[in-house]
């Protein structure tokens, strides 16, 4: 599973594909306070970075795998935080 | 294999086989518009099919062909002999990659390199006066340059909201740019695109900017399945290698090289302590006047270590010293920056409004601009519009016998189209008034009013309209929209609205006003179909000359259904077994007797089943007929002998294995027969004989056979050199010399390694001898004969079985044990006393109508134990390559029909049987090959 | 379900044209000439057809031209598929009565907007 969904906090690793874009979406809406830890993530498919964009959570833990972090420092990060 | 590939290749091979004999055809009937079109249409069916694979230099090829084709059917070339040379090895060499996409399911990576060749040889054959028009098209298809472009002022608000840093970095990394905007379609996730991959996997990506097309609604009404997201990509490779990244979703990619300078622009805090780079500045000025670019970097290095960053001037400064370093860059923009050092604006004409003030009011237009306006309020979608323009232009080539239906299809696709508010309550009327007047104008300029007005509410979103002319918006979204806004809106604003249009158009909604009119047109319709099947002539008349049904099928499956049924048909044998044991076991006669008339039955139906899968595996000789009018004239023409072919009775029909493998043998001896059986032009001439030369393939059939004749009037073959030649060799004693006779001679081509050729050309005598043709039509079950007359010319005569499936053998029984042997070399069957066998020598031999024939033992060839005969010997006589030999037996039995089967496993190896039949009782009998079992003696 | 008719002679095209029919939900008949499309079409409704240019018998051109006349189905859509991009050709198609031209081999995304359009979706 790359996504779990723990109290407050969900963990994504490796590549979270679409199949996984109802429940993120359901689980946000339901914890409007969650947070993100991106720590072992890889990729997310683009539908999951618009239910993250749209809802802006926290991010707990940044990622650790470098092509992600850049590409979250330097393309989404920014969409974040002018929200 | 992809069953669509699996078609193409099956369809390509026949259009393939078609285009070659219009080839042929073309070369004696040049102007032949049939044929042009036919072969035309061979061409392009392959063309078009094969585009549906990536198989570029395949299609490439065919479309340079089909352009050579397309001139040629317009007069503009006259082909001649060796245009088509050229356009039959182009084809070959099409039919070669048909080969290798069978076996591999794609090109060989060499396809560009093989097609190069022909490419060019074809296009030396368009006039120079045409090249410009074919080149263009071929390549257009090449690599369909239909991929949009940008403009600066389309990516200046992207430029500006990369920081001073990130523009840096990127300066610095890279000697070229590109930039890329991919706006995926909403829809993209249903066919599995995944956009951000996409983008983040762009080849030499320096920069990746995801941009949201429109602001984000509420958590709870998001749909995570459209998608809301752009990409601005900066590359630092070529276009070719983007667009082939984004080759899938090349529609929705638009790029731009992105010149170096565009990045070099300052950001940051104006700072008016000058101090610190006051002092430099004159001597900078001196280096840029001089354009002494290699004196800049050491001269701002030491303040840029110093200096804050973030302030404007040292920005400046850094982009100087960058743009320097690179010594490509133009001197107007260094002067900018250095007048912006002094003054804080930075003046360069590619960019208006820089603003120095600080980075925030960098950023992005395009967010700012769509958060600010609310949602998107394109009235009619881009592809509607496209659909409806397409729709006017269509209108503008009424005619008077078609305008009806051109505005009733109009007339549909608006109400399918257009959300149902939208549609023009005035349409039916507008429909009407065109049907009136024979003139489609009224609704031509309906569909152009629809066009020029941008929306139904225009007063309030003219400008967002325009800030956003390239937006695309599916018709859902439009809908949706367009909805939530008219939830917003009072009705009067509405009608308002309307009242602002041109008075052709009121797109309020208006329900009510359709519902009646649709249903009205579906019972017209109705009416109409009625109308159509009792007046309508071209519709009803070609049921006549509809062409049969066709069904393909692979091979492979008739040859399972034809073993079940040779299963089947032994199977059935059992029956009377049966019955007999039912009678003399269990006493039950009237069982016997019901089992007996089953099988009477079920024999008919079997046999009549065999008989139909042998009708099903027969196929005209036509097939493989086909072959040779394209090999003929490619040998007479590189031979330089004029030969005509003529075909007859191609319709002859035999086992496609029969048919198929006859086509080696033929090849062969057509090659024989134009290689050495037919004379120069010039000796014809001197002969007193036709200057051209006659080659006739005929097929007969006969009986359960069919021949084929190859027949030539050429020189024909000359029995006394045979003989000589023959002894030569070694191939025929001295004593056989004497005695051989001139018909026999003729046979000796058969001999393994006999060639009558003085000289090995390039065309037969490759080490394939006549020997080899005759095995390979013993294989199939035939036999050749030869008739030459000198001076007149040679016919050989094929005798083939009509079907490989069924064959005739006798059984004969060789101490116990049955074994069967083809009935096509025995002669007769003999009982003879024994103490007629003579004893020559070694061997044993017997004199039969004063003719003294050898006779050998199958026990011995069997190498099982002798069998003493008391009085009669029975003796299967049989013609083996001309001459009678008497086989010893033990007993003769029935000649019965078998399915042969060709042994398998360790049995294969065993080359004196020639395969194996199941007899009706279970028993599997072996089918000798004496010929074989001969030569192993 | 709404029906469409392919009017191809290339087996292939055809094959690949019906594939991307079927998965947006349309019924798919085919025919492999302008004849042979004539007789289907008295014989039943249609709500689109799809139709190549070169063909045996009777080619594209001909067969939208007499659909136009054809009470019965001058109404019905028709969408014209050519490998050539030049305005004159597609000019030829629309004269013929095509309400719309593609290019071969078309493009998913673009006959997937375009067919919704013409009748209005699937279902």
């Amino acid at each position: 599973m790359p996504i779990t969904y723990k109290t407050n906090v969900v963990v994504m690793e490796g590549v979270c594909g679409i199949e996984d874009g109802d429940e993120l979406l359901q689980w946000l809406i339901d914890h409007p306070k969650g947070k993100l830890n991106l720590k072992q993530t890889t990729h997310i498919h683009t539908a999951l970075l618009q239910i993250i964009l749209c809802h802006s959570p926290t991010v707990s833990v940044s990622p650790e795998d470098s092509s992600f972090k850049r590409l979250w420092s330097d393309s989404i990060e920014v969409l974040m935080e002018t929200e | 294999m992809n069953p669509m590939l699996e078609s193409f290749i099956s369809e390509s091979r026949d259009n393939l086989e078609e285009a070659s004999q219009c080839f042929l055809s073309l070369e004696q009937s040049p102007n032949d518009p049939t044929v042009m079109q036919n072969l035309f249409r061979a061409m392009h069916t392959i063309k078009g099919s094969s585009g549906l694979f990536e198989l570029g230099a395949f299609t490439h090829l065919m479309h340079v062909a089909e352009d050579v084709l397309d001139l040629a059917r317009a007069g503009k070339i006259q082909l001649n002999s060796d245009h088509i040379d050229v356009l039959l090895s182009a084809m070959d060499q099409i039919t070669d990659w048909i080969d290798e996409l069978e076996a591999t399911g794609e090109l060989n990576t060499d396809a560009d390199n093989k097609a190069q060749p022909h490419i060019l040889a074809l296009s030396e054959m368009i006039p120079v006066e045409h090249k410009e028009e074919c080149d263009e098209l071929s390549l257009a298809t090449k690599s369909h340059q239909t991929t949009h472009r940008l403009g600066y002022s389309e990516i200046e608000s992207s430029l500006g909201c990369l920081s001073d840093q990130q523009r840096f970095d990127i300066f610095q990394n890279a000697d070229q740019l590109t930039f890329l905007r991919y706006t995926p379609q909403e829809s993209c996730f249903f066919t599995g695109d995944d956009p951000l991959h996409t983008a983040r996997l762009t080849p030499s990506c320096q920069h990746l900017r995801i941009v949201p097309v429109a602001k984000w609604p509420t958590i709870d009404s998001l749909d995570p399945y459209q998608c809301q997201l752009s990409f601005d990509v900066i590359s630092s490779a070529d276009e070719e290698t983007l667009i082939d990244h984004y080759r899938y979703v090349e529609d929705d990619i638009k790029l731009c090289p992105l010149d170096m300078c565009w990045l070099a622009f300052p950001q940051g805090q104006w700072s008016d302590d000058q101090s610190l780079f006051s002092d430099v500045l004159p001597e900078l000025k001196t280096h840029i006047d001089k354009e002494s670019w290699h004196n800049i970097p050491n001269l701002i290095a030491p303040i840029l270590e110093l200096a804050n960053p973030s302030v404007y001037q040292i920005s400046c400064m850094r982009w100087i010293k960058a743009i320097a370093e690179k010594e490509v860059l133009e001197k107007p923009l260094i002067e900018a920056l250095f007048t912006a050092i002094e003054t804080g604006e930075f003046d360069y004409s590619l960019k208006s409004e820089v603003n120095s003030d600080s980075t925030e009011s960098h950023q992005t237009d395009a967010d700012t601009t769509t958060t600010d306006t609310g949602p998107q309020e394109e009235y009619l979608s881009n592809d509607v519009k496209t659909l409806l323009a397409t729709q006017a232009r269509m209108l503008e080539f009424s005619n008077s016998d078609d305008l009806e239906g051109r505005v009733d299809s109009v007339e549909r696709i608006f109400n399918h189209a257009l959300p149902e508010e939208f549609i023009p309550n005035n349409l039916l009327d507008v429909c009407q008034q065109a049907k009136q007047e024979q003139s489609a104008n009224p609704l031509i300029i309906l569909i152009r009013s629809l066009l020029d007005s941008t929306s139904p509410l225009e007063t309030n979103s003219l400008e967002s309209t325009e800030n956003d002319a390239e937006e695309t918006l599916d018709i859902a979204t439009l809908v949706r929209q367009e909805q939530a806004l008219r939830a917003h809106e009072s009705e009067a604003a509405a009608d308002e609205s309307a009242l602002d249009q041109t008075s052709l158009i009121s797109p309020a909604p208006s329900p009510i006003d359709l519902q009646q009119p649709i249903s009205d047109r579906d019972s017209t319709s109705e009416l109409a179909r009625t109308d159509l099947s009792s007046t309508q002539p071209v519709a009803k008349e070609p049921v006549h000359n509809q062409k049969p049904q066709v069904l393909k099928v692979d091979q492979h499956r008739i040859d399972i259904l034809m073993d079940l049924v040779g299963e089947l048909v032994v199977a059935k044998n059992s029956l009377p077994y049966l019955a007999k044991k039912a009678e003399d076991e269990f006493n039950v006669r009237a069982l016997a007797k019901e089992i007996k008339s089953q099988y009477a039955i079920i024999n008919r139906l079997a046999e009549s089943m065999q008989s139909t899968m042998m009708q099903i595996r027969m196929v005209p000789v036509s097939t493989i007929f086909q072959r040779f009018p394209r090999l003929v004239r490619d040998l007479s023409r590189k031979l330089n002998k004029d030969v005509r072919l003529v075909l007859e009775g191609e319709e002859s029909e035999a086992d496609k294995n029969v048919v198929e493998n006859l086509a080696d043998p033929l090849i062969h001896l057509v090659r024989n027969s134009l290689d050495h059986g037919f004379e120069t032009e010039e000796e014809r001439v001197a002969l007193g004989k036709p200057a051209q030369g006659s080659l006739y393939l005929r097929a007969i059939p006969k009986d359960d056979q069919v021949i084929i004749e190859v027949d030539d009037d050429g020189r024909g073959m000359d029995p006394a050199k045979l003989k000589q030649s023959a002894y030569r060799k070694g191939i025929i004693s001295e004593q056989k010399l004497e005695t051989i006779t001139d018909q026999e001679a003729l046979y000796l081509i058969f001999a393994p390694g006999f060639s009558t050729a003085e000289q090995v050309s390039d065309l037969s005598g490759r080490g394939v001898g006549m020997d080899v043709v005759n095995g390979l039509v013993q294989q199939a079950g035939g036999r050749v004969t030869i008739d030459s007359e000198l001076g007149k010319g040679t016919t050989i005569r094929l005798y083939l079985p009509l079907t490989m499936a069924v064959s005739r053998v006798m059984m004969v029984e060789v101490q116990q044990q049955c074994f069967g042997i083809s009935m096509e070399n025995i002669v007769e069957t003999v009982k003879v006393p024994h103490d007629r066998l003579l004893r020559i020598k070694q061997g044993e031999a017997i004199v039969l109508r004063d003719k003294v024939i050898p006779v050998l033992s199958l026990h011995s060839l069997l190498a099982l134990p002798e069998t003493q005969f008391e009085e009669e010997v029975p003796l299967l006589i049989m013609n083996l390559n001309g001459e009678d030999i008497a086989l010893k037996i033990d007993l003769f039995h029935e000649g019965i029909d078998i399915v042969q089967k060709p042994l398998a496993g360790l049995m294969s190896q065993y080359n004196y049987y020639s395969g194996s039949a199941l007899l009706g009782d279970g028993r599997v009998l072996l089918i000798l090959n004496i010929k074989e079992l001969l030569s192993c003696q | 379900m709404k029906k469409i008719l392919i009017v191809d002679d290339a087996t292939t095209v055809r094959m690949y044209h019906r594939q991307l029919m079927e998965s947006l939900g349309y019924h798919v008949e085919e025919a492999g000439n302008g004849v042979e499309a004539l007789e289907k079409a008295s014989q039943d409704t249609y709500d689109l057809f799809l139709v190549d240019i070169n063909m045996p018998k009777m080619d594209g051109y001909t067969f939208i031209e007499e659909i136009r006349k054809t009470p019965a189905v001058k109404a019905t859509p028709a969408i014209m598929i050519s490998t050539e991009e030049t305005e004159s050709d597609r000019d030829k198609a629309y004269e013929a009565g095509a309400n719309f031209y593609f290019i071969k081999p078309v493009r998913m995304e673009a006959i997937q907007t375009f067919t919704k359009l013409l009748t209005g979706g699937a279902e």
